[in-house]
C-alpha cells in the first residue's frame, strides 16, 4: 500500500514537487504501475550478488587532450557571472 | 522524388540528375506543407549544407551519404544546433559538440536538415508526451505514429527525408517504423556510439536508422556503426558491409519462434501477419524452431524496473544550474532544483522518475531493481542458449496497427505497446522491424526479427528478403 507520505519522500527524492490535486492522481496511476512492477518478485532467480550492467569496458589510453573551454561549458547555464555557474547564496 | 531513399538519392546525386541543393529544398517545402507535425525545427544552414556538398561532389567525392538529406532525433546533438529531447526542459539548449553519430553521418556527406519531434526524454510510445506536440501518422492523421522516435518515423513514412535516425530503449526505433510502414534497427547494444546523446537508460539505448527499404537501412547502419573512444560501451567488432548480406535466399535459415510469445500473442490483432509470416518463411525454404525463453514475458516488467531506475539516474544532472530550464519562481538552491525539474518536466518523465527513485529507495531495491537485474542476467542467457538451435528469431513488432491519438491515457497501456521490443534491449541483441502486411484498416503492420549480438547481417538477410518476396511484391 503506498500513501501519500510515501509519494511526498518520493517526491524529495526526485527533486519534484506536486500540487496536492497532482500529487492524488498520482498515487492512484502510481498503485498500479507498481503493481505491474510487482509481477517479478514471485520469478525464481539465481541469487547474484552482483551482476554488471554492461560487459564491456572499452577504455581509452588515459592521456591528456584539449576540451571544452570554459566558455563553452557553461554556455547554455541559465544564469552565468564572471565564467561561472550562478545560483543564490547558499550561506547566509 | 520525395518517395525516393537513401541509395537512390545518392545515386540521382552522383549521377548530376539532382542535386542535394533541389533535393533538400524539396522535402524542406514538404515539411512546411506537412500536418504531421513530424518535425521541430528544419535547421538554417540546411539549404547551405547541401550546396557545400554539391560542391565536394562535383569535385569528385562520393561518400556513402553524399548529398543526401537526413533527419535526426531531437536528442542527437549537432554542434551549434538546438537538441531538446522533446521538452521544455531543454528548449534553449544548443550543443557544444558534435554526437559521434552525427559526425559520422556527416563525414558521409550527410546533409543533416532538420530534427525530429519525440516523446520526451524519449519516454513514450505514441510522440504523444513531447513539449512540442502530438505528431500524427502519416496513413491516418487520427492515429498515433507511434513513439518515441514517432517523428523519425513519421518523416520517413510521410517522405519527408530521404532517411532518419532515432534512438531505441525498449522498442522506440522499431514499434513507429512498424506503425509508418518503414524499416527499423535496433543494433547491437555497443554496435552504436551513444556520445552525444542525450541519455534516457544508459544500458539500454541505442541509436539507429529508420528508412524506406531494408537497403538503406544496412547503407546507413554501416555508416553509424564502430568503435568510439569516447563510448566505452562501444564495442570494437569489426564493422561488415551490411549490403553483402542482402539480394540472398533463406533456404536452411532456422528461424526460432517463442513459445510464450505466441501465447502473448494470442487474441491479438497482429497474430494472423505473424502466423503469415511463418508460412512465408516455410515456403521459402526456412526451417521453423519452436523454442522457448523462459520468463520472456516479464521482460516487460523488467525494463519497466531497469529503465527509469537509470532515468532517475540520468535525469538527476537536469538541475536548472548547468544547462536546463530554471523556473522564475525560485528564490534558493533547493527551490531551483525542484520548480525548475517541476515545471520543466512533463507528466511522463516525472512518473517515470518517481518510479525509478521508488525502486531504488532503500526497503525496495532488492525486490525490485536487484530482482529486475537478476532476470534481466537470466533472459539474456536464455536468449544466447535459444540461439544454438536458430539463427534469428521472430515476434511480431507490435500488437497489432497504429493505435488512435489519445487511446493509451492510461499509463500501464502505453507501456504494453513494448511488450515484444523490449526483449531485445534487455538481452542487448540486435532486432529488426520490416513492413511486412497492410491490416485491416488498411494500415501497415511490420514484423520484427532478432539475432545473436554482432549479426546484424543475418537480420538485413531475412529482411531483405521479406521485403522483396513478400505478397504483393
Amino acid at each position: 500500500m503506498i500513501t501519500i507520505k510515501d509519494i511526498n519522500h518520493l517526491e524529495n527524492l526526485s527533486k519534484l514537487e506536486f500540487s496536492d490535486e497532482e500529487r492524488q492522481k498520482f498515487l492512484s496511476e502510481f498503485e498500479n504501475i507498481v503493481a505491474f512492477a510487482s509481477q517479478i518478485t514471485g520469478a525464481k532467480t539465481e541469487d547474484k550478488s552482483f551482476i554488471k550492467a554492461v560487459d564491456m569496458n572499452n577504455l581509452r589510453a588515459d592521456e591528456p587532450k584539449p576540451s571544452l573551454s570554459q566558455d563553452e561549458v557553461i554556455s547554455n547555464a541559465p544564469v552565468k557571472k564572471k565564467g561561472c555557474f550562478s545560483v543564490p547564496r547558499i550561506m547566509e | 522524388m520525395l518517395e525516393l531513399g537513401i541509395k537512390e538519392i545518392r545515386e540521382q546525386i552522383l549521377a548530376k540528375k539532382i542535386t542535394s541543393e533541389q533535393i533538400t529544398a524539396a522535402y524542406i517545402e514538404e515539411i512546411k506543407k506537412s500536418k504531421l507535425n513530424a518535425v521541430i525545427e528544419i535547421f538554417a544552414d540546411a539549404l547551405d549544407r547541401a550546396k557545400e556538398m554539391d560542391k565536394k561532389i562535383a569535385a569528385g567525392f562520393t561518400g556513402k551519404l553524399a548529398g543526401v538529406p537526413i533527419i535526426i532525433k531531437d536528442n542527437i546533438l549537432v554542434k551549434g544546433k538546438k537538441a531538446s529531447a522533446g521538452s521544455k526542459m531543454l528548449e534553449n539548449y544548443v550543443a557544444e559538440y558534435t554526437s559521434t553519430v552525427a559526425q559520422k553521418m556527416l563525414d558521409a556527406g550527410a546533409v543533416l536538415f532538420a530534427r525530429a519531434n519525440m516523446d520526451e526524454f524519449a519516454m513514450g510510445s505514441g510522440t504523444e508526451t513531447s513539449y512540442y506536440g502530438k505528431t500524427f501518422n502519416p496513413f491516418d492523421s487520427t492515429r498515433s505514429p507511434g513513439g518515441s522516435s514517432g517523428g523519425s518515423a513519421s518523416s520517413v513514412g510521410g517522405n519527408l527525408c530521404a532517411g532518419a535516425i532515432g534512438t531505441d530503449t525498449g522498442g522506440s526505433i522499431r514499434q513507429p517504423a512498424s506503425y509508418c510502414g518503414a524499416v527499423g534497427m535496433k543494433p547491437t547494444y555497443g554496435r552504436v556510439s551513444r556520445y552525444g546523446v542525450i541519455a534516457f537508460a544508459s544500458s539500454l539505448d541505442q541509436v539507429g536508422p529508420i528508412t524506406k527499404t531494408v537497403e538503406d537501412n544496412a547503407i546507413l547502419l554501416e555508416v553509424l556503426s564502430g568503435e568510439d573512444a569516447n563510448d566505452e560501451t562501444c564495442d570494437k567488432v569489426l564493422v561488415p558491409d551490411y549490403t553483402e548480406f542482402l539480394n540472398k535466399d533463406i533456404r536452411g535459415m532456422k528461424v526460432g519462434v517463442v513459445r510464450s510469445v505466441e501465447k502473448m500473442l494470442s487474441g491479438l490483432d497482429s497474430e494472423p501477419y505473424y502466423n503469415q509470416m511463418k508460412e512465408f518463411l516455410k515456403n521459402n525454404g526456412a526451417e521453423i524452431v519452436p523454442i522457448e525463453i523462459e520468463n520472456m514475458e516479464l521482460a516487460l516488467p523488467v525494463y519497466y524496473i531497469i529503465a527509469p531506475a537509470e532515468a532517475a539516474s540520468n535525469l538527476a544532472r537536469y538541475d536548472g544550474v548547468k544547462y536546463s530550464y530554471r523556473s522564475k519562481e525560485a528564490t534558493n538552491l533547493e527551490e531551483i532544483y525542484k520548480k525548475s525539474r517541476s515545471e520543466g518536466f512533463g507528466k511522463e518523465v516525472k512518473r517515470r522518475i518517481m518510479l525509478g527513485n521508488y525502486v531504488l529507495s532503500s526497503g525496495y531495491f532488492d525486490a525490485y531493481y536487484n530482482k529486475a537485474r537478476a532476470l534481466q542476467a537470466k533472459l539474456r542467457d536464455d536468449m544466447l542458449a535459444a540461439f544454438n538451435s536458430c539463427d534469428v528469431i521472430l515476434m511480431p513488432t507490435t500488437k497489432g496497427e497504429a493505435f488512435k491519438i489519445g487511446e493509451k491515457a492510461n499509463p500501464i497501456d502505453a507501456y504494453k505497446e513494448d511488450m515484444f521490443t523490449v526483449g531485445a534491449n534487455i538481452t542487448g541483441v540486435p532486432a529488426i522491424s520490416v513492413p511486412f502486411a497492410m491490416g485491416k484498416n488498411n494500415l501497415p503492420v511490420g514484423m520484427q526479427f532478432i539475432a545473436p549480438h554482432y549479426e546484424e547481417g543475418r537480420l538485413y538477410r531475412v529482411a531483405d528478403f521479406v521485403e522483396k518476396h513478400k505478397e504483393g511484391k
